[in-house]
C-alpha cells in the first residue's frame, strides 16, 4: 500500500474535522512512517507536536485511518527528525563567490595568459630524459628570478618543454597571483611587434613586455634573423633581467646552434641554464600514456599502454591515439584491451602511413635498405632473409623488417611477402602482430627496432 | 492553585519566559506562559515550538495547581503591581491576582491544554563553564542567519575535535568562528538554533551567580540547557552544515595588528555616513595606518585614521559597516589581527 497516498487521504479528511490553524500547526509536518498489521506509525518532526497530537487527537486519527485503511489500527507517533537542507544557490555571496574564485581566477587568468590550465608539474611525467629539464623548472617555480635565470629548454618537438614553461606559470599564479606575467610564442612577439610599428604603439609594447615579472617565449628560435624583433627583444630581455623579474625560453636547438642569431642575445641566452630536454624513453612514453589517458577518463589497462607506448614515438601521437582510442571505445561500448589497442596501431598504420615525427618521413626509404639495416644489425646475410630457412635467428629478423617495412613504410602485407621471396600475406600479418605485441615487453628487441629506424633515418639528418 | 510570590521574583520569571513566546503564533496557546506548581515552588513554562523554556521561583504553596494565562496582559499587570507580596489564585477557570489593595482577575486557559513538555529526569549533562561558553557563544552568534528560508543557517555549528570546540555561524554575507579548548565537551556535531542559544546567553548573563551552564540531551534529541533555576529546551537541527572551511583563506598578502577599541571608534565613527549608503565603509591601509572612511551624497563624509602595524602590500576594501560592528562588538579581545587576500577592485 502507498503509504504518503494513504496518509495524503487521511490528512485531507482530518483537515475536515479540526480548525485551519490547528491542522497547519499539528498535521501539516507529519507523515506516516510505517503501517504493517495494523500498526502505523506516524511521525511528525516537533517532540511536543508528536505529544500533543498523541493526548488530543489520538481517536480522530484513529477512526480516520481505519476508515481508509478498512481495518482496525492502533497508532504509534514518532519523532522523525526534519532533514533540512541547504541549496548551495541560496546559501549566499560567501559560499558562492569564494569558493570557486580561486579556481575561476586561477584558469581564467591562466587562459587570459594563454597558458594551458591543465599543464602542471602534477601531470608531467619524469624520467632520465628530462628530470634535470624538471628539476631546474621547480627549482624556478620555487624561487623565481633567482634559481637560474635564464632558463633555456631545448629540446625536439613533443618532449614537454611547453609543459614545463607552461607549469612554471601555472605555480606561480597560484603562489603569486599578483605577479605579472607575460607569455608568448616568439613568432607572436615578432607579429606583435610588426603591429605595434604599424600602429604607432610601440609604447604599450614596451610597457607590456617590460614590465613582466615573469617572462615566458616559446619557441624563440623564430625571431632569430629579424633585425628589429632581435633588437626589441634585446632590450626587453635586459630590462626584465634588471628588475629581476624570470625569464623562460624554449627553442627546438641550443642557442649556439640557432643561425643568424644576434652574439649579445646569444650570449645572454647561454648566460642561465641551458637544459636539453631529450625525446622520451619506452618507460617515459608508458607514463605519459597513462597520464593522458587518465586525464581523458579512459582505462588504459597496463599492457594496453606499454603497447600504445612501444609503437608511438612521439607524445603528441600518442594524445592522438588515446584520443582516437576514446571515440573506438564510446563507439563499441568496450573496454581498452591490448586486442583492440595492436588492431588500431594497425589500422592507423595502414590509413596513414607513419606515425612519425615529420623530420623523420622526410626521407624515403625503400624496402631494400631496410632489409639491408635489418640483416645488418642482426649480423646475417640479407639473402638469408628472403630464404626458406625458419629458424629463430633468422625467422626474428625477418618478422621485424615485415614490422619496419609495415609500419614505417607503409607496404601492404602483399607487398612485403613479395620482397621477402613471395610469402604468404597472412605469414607477414603474422610477424607483425608478433613484434608489436612483443615490442611492449621485450626490450632488446625494443632496442633492435629503435637501433635500426635510428639508422635507417639518422643518415638522412 | 493557590500561592504567594514576591513581585520582583515574579516579573524576572514572566520577562526571562515572555522573550520567548511570539505573538504571531497560529496556536492560541502559546501566546500564553503555564503557571503550575511544582514541589513548594512555581514554575512557569513558555513555548514558541522552537524553544521551550522553563522557570522556577521560590513560592508559598497553599494549594498545588495550575492554569494557562496570557503571557503579555499578566506581565504587564505584574510590572504595575507594587513590590509586595502577590497573591495567586486559579479558580473556575480564571486567574485572581491580589497585592497590596489591587484586586485583577485575569480570565485562564486549563493547565492540561498547555503543550506537553518533556521534563527533564536527570541532570546528566556536560557542565560547561559559563564564561567560556558564553565568550564563544557571543563571538559568533551575531553572524547567523534570521530569515527562515535557509534553517541550517539560523543554526550555530558546534564540532569538537582533538580537545577544541569549534563555534562556528554564517547567514551566508559573513562568517564568525571561534575556537576554544574544550577538555569537557566530549564529542559534539550540532547546530543548534541561534535563537534559543541567544536566550541561554540572556539568561547567563541575568544569572550573576551560577559558574556554569549545563547541556543534556535527551533520548527524543531535546537538548536541554540549564542555567540555574532556568532551563532552555529546543532542538539541534538536522542536516548537512555547509563546509565553512573551505571559505576560509588560507593566505593573505596584507596583515594589520590593530587595536580593537579603536578601530571600534573609528567604525562607529564612520558607519553614520554609511547609514544612508548601504552602509558601505571603505578601509584604507598604507604604512602603518588603517584610514576608516565612509560618504553619503548630501550627508557628509568622514575618515578615521587608525594606527596600526601593517605588514604587507595595503590596499583598500570595503565592508558592509553593520557586519564589522557586530563582529567588533561581540569581539572579546583588545587587539585583532586583520588579514586580506587582496584590494577590492
Amino acid at each position: 500500500m502507498d503509504l504518503s497516498k494513504l496518509w495524503k487521504s487521511v490528512l485531507s479528511e482530518l483537515e475536515l474535522s479540526v480548525s485551519k490553524a490547528t491542522f497547519q500547526t499539528h498535521f501539516a509536518h507529519s507523515e506516516l512512517v510505517s503501517f504493517a498489521d495494523g500498526v502505523a506509525s506516524i511521525g511528525f518532526s516537533n517532540p511536543l507536536m508528536r505529544t500533543l497530537v498523541e493526548t488530543r487527537y489520538y481517536s480522530l486519527v484513529k477512526s480516520i485511518l481505519d476508515h481508509q485503511a478498512k481495518q482496525n489500527t492502533s497508532l504509534v507517533f514518532v519523532v522523525v527528525p526534519k532533514k533540512e537542507t541547504l541549496d548551495p544557490a541560496s546559501a549566499g555571496p560567501l559560499f558562492a563567490q569564494t569558493l570557486d574564485r580561486q579556481e575561476i581566477s586561477i584558469s581564467s587568468v591562466a587562459r587570459r595568459l594563454h597558458v594551458r590550465p591543465g599543464a602542471t608539474f602534477e601531470n608531467f611525467a619524469v624520467s632520465t630524459t628530462n628530470q634535470m629539464a624538471y628539476a631546474a623548472a621547480t627549482a624556478v617555480a620555487k624561487n623565481p628570478g633567482t634559481a637560474y635565470n635564464p632558463l633555456f629548454f631545448y629540446g625536439g618537438t613533443g618532449v614537454g618543454k611547453t609543459h614545463l614553461m607552461h607549469a612554471i606559470a601555472n605555480r606561480l599564479l597560484a603562489t603569486h597571483p599578483e605577479m605579472r606575467i607575460v607569455y608568448c610564442m616568439g613568432e607572436e612577439f615578432l607579429n606583435e611587434i610588426i603591429e605595434a610599428i604599424q600602429t604607432k604603439s610601440a609604447r604599450q609594447f614596451k610597457q607590456k613586455y617590460r614590465s613582466a615579472q615573469l617572462l615566458l617565449v616559446d619557441d624563440v628560435q623564430f625571431i632569430a634573423g629579424k633585425q628589429t624583433a632581435q633588437e626589441e627583444f634585446f632590450h626587453t630581455f635586459n630590462t626584465v633581467h634588471r628588475e629581476g623579474g624570470q625569464i623562460v625560453l624554449t627553442s627546438d636547438r641550443p642557442p649556439s646552434e640557432i643561425s643568424r642569431l644576434e652574439d649579445r642575445l646569444r650570449s645572454r641566452f647561454e648566460g642561465g641554464l641551458t637544459v636539453d630536454v631529450a625525446a622520451p624513453d619506452f618507460e617515459l612514453r608508458v607514463a605519459i600514456a597513462n597520464i593522458k589517458a587518465e586525464a581523458m577518463g579512459l582505462a588504459v589497462p597496463p599492457d594496453a599502454a606499454q603497447l600504445v607506448a612501444a609503437n608511438i614515438t612521439d607524445t603528441r601521437a600518442i594524445e592522438g591515439f588515446l584520443r582516437r582510442l576514446t571515440t573506438e571505445v564510446a563507439t563499441r561500448h568496450g573496454a581498452v584491451t591490448a586486442e583492440l589497442v595492436s588492431s588500431l596501431l594497425n589500422i592507423k598504420n595502414h590509413g596513414s602511413g607513419i606515425v612519425r615525427g615529420p623530420e623523420k618521413s622526410a626521407r624515403r626509404v625503400s624496402p631494400q635498405e631496410v632489409l639491408d639495416s635489418v640483416a645488418a644489425y642482426f649480423g646475417i646475410k640479407s639473402t638469408a632473409l628472403k630464404g626458406a630457412k625458419r629458424d629463430r635467428p633468422i625467422a626474428r629478423p625477418r618478422q621485424v623488417f615485415m614490422y619496419l617495412c609495415r609500419t614505417e613504410l607503409g607496404l601492404t602485407h602483399e607487398d612485403i611477402g613479395g620482397s621477402l621471396g613471395g610469402r604468404d600475406h597472412t605469414t607477414v600479418m603474422h610477424g607483425v602482430e608478433t613484434i608489436t605485441r612483443e615490442l611492449s615487453t621485450n626490450t632488446r628487441l625494443r632496442e633492435a627496432v629503435e637501433g635500426i629506424k635510428q639508422k635507417l633515418w639518422a643518415q638522412s639528418t | 492553585m493557590n500561592i504567594a510570590i514576591l513581585q520582583e521574583n515574579l516579573l524576572k520569571v514572566l520577562t526571562r519566559t515572555g522573550r520567548i513566546v511570539s505573538q504571531k503564533t497560529q496556536l492560541p496557546i502559546m501566546q500564553n506562559v503555564l503557571l503550575a506548581t511544582d514541589d513548594s515552588r512555581l514554575r512557569v513554562v513558555a513555548t514558541n515550538m522552537e524553544t521551550t523554556e522553563v522557570v522556577w521561583a521560590g513560592a508559598k504553596v497553599e494549594k498545588d495547581g495550575g492554569i494557562c494565562v496570557s503571557s503579555r496582559l499578566f506581565t504587564d499587570l505584574v510590572m504595575s503591581l507594587p513590590q509586595d507580596t502577590i497573591h495567586l489564585v486559579a479558580k473556575e477557570g480564571s486567574l485572581h491576582v491580589r497585592c497590596n489593595g489591587v484586586n485583577a482577575t485575569i480570565p485562564g486557559v486549563p493547565a492540561s491544554e498547555f503543550p506537553p513538555v518533556s521534563s527533564l529526569k536527570k541532570k546528566t549533562g556536560l557542565k560547561l563553564d559559563k564564561n567560556t561558553f558564553l565568550d564563544a557563544l557571543t563571538g559568533v552568534l551575531f553572524a547567523a542567519a534570521t530569515d527562515e528560508g535557509r534553517p541550517l543557517l539560523t543554526g550555530v555549528k558546534i564540532t569538537t575535535q582533538e580537545g577544541t570546540a569549534l563555534f562556528a555561524a554564517t547567514d551566508g554575507y559573513r562568517l564568525s568562528m571561534k575556537k576554544i579548548k574544550a577538555g569537557k565537551f566530549g564529542d559534539l556535531n550540532l547546530v543548534i538554533p541561534a535563537r534559543a542559544l541567544s536566550e541561554v546567553v540572556k539568561v547567563s548573563q541575568e544569572e550573576k551567580e551560577v559558574g556554569f551552564v549545563e547541556m543534556t540531551q535527551t533520548e527524543e534529541g531535546q537538548l536541554v540547557f540549564s542555567v540555574g533555576d532556568t532551563e532552555v529546551h529546543t532542538r539541534p537541527i538536522a542536516g548537512e552544515y555547509p563546509n565553512i572551511e573551505k571559505i576560509v583563506p588560507t593566505r593573505h598578502n596584507t596583515r594589520v595588528l590593530v587595536d580593537k577599541t579603536s578601530l571600534l571608534r573609528a567604525v562607529k565613527s564612520a558607519s553614520i555616513f554609511a547609514r544612508d549608503n548601504a552602509n558601505i565603509l571603505r578601509l584604507h591601509i598604507e604604512n602603518q595606518k588603517m584610514i576608516v572612511s565612509a560618504n553619503t551624497p548630501q550627508v557628509g563624509e568622514n575618515h578615521v585614521e587608525v594606527e596600526a602595524k601593517v605588514d604587507g602590500d595595503g590596499g583598500d576594501i570595503a565592508f558592509n559597516s553593520r557586519f564589522l560592528l557586530e563582529f567588533l562588538n561581540g569581539f572579546a579581545g583588545e587587539e585583532l589581527l586583520f588579514e586580506m587576500t587582496g584590494s577590492l577592485e
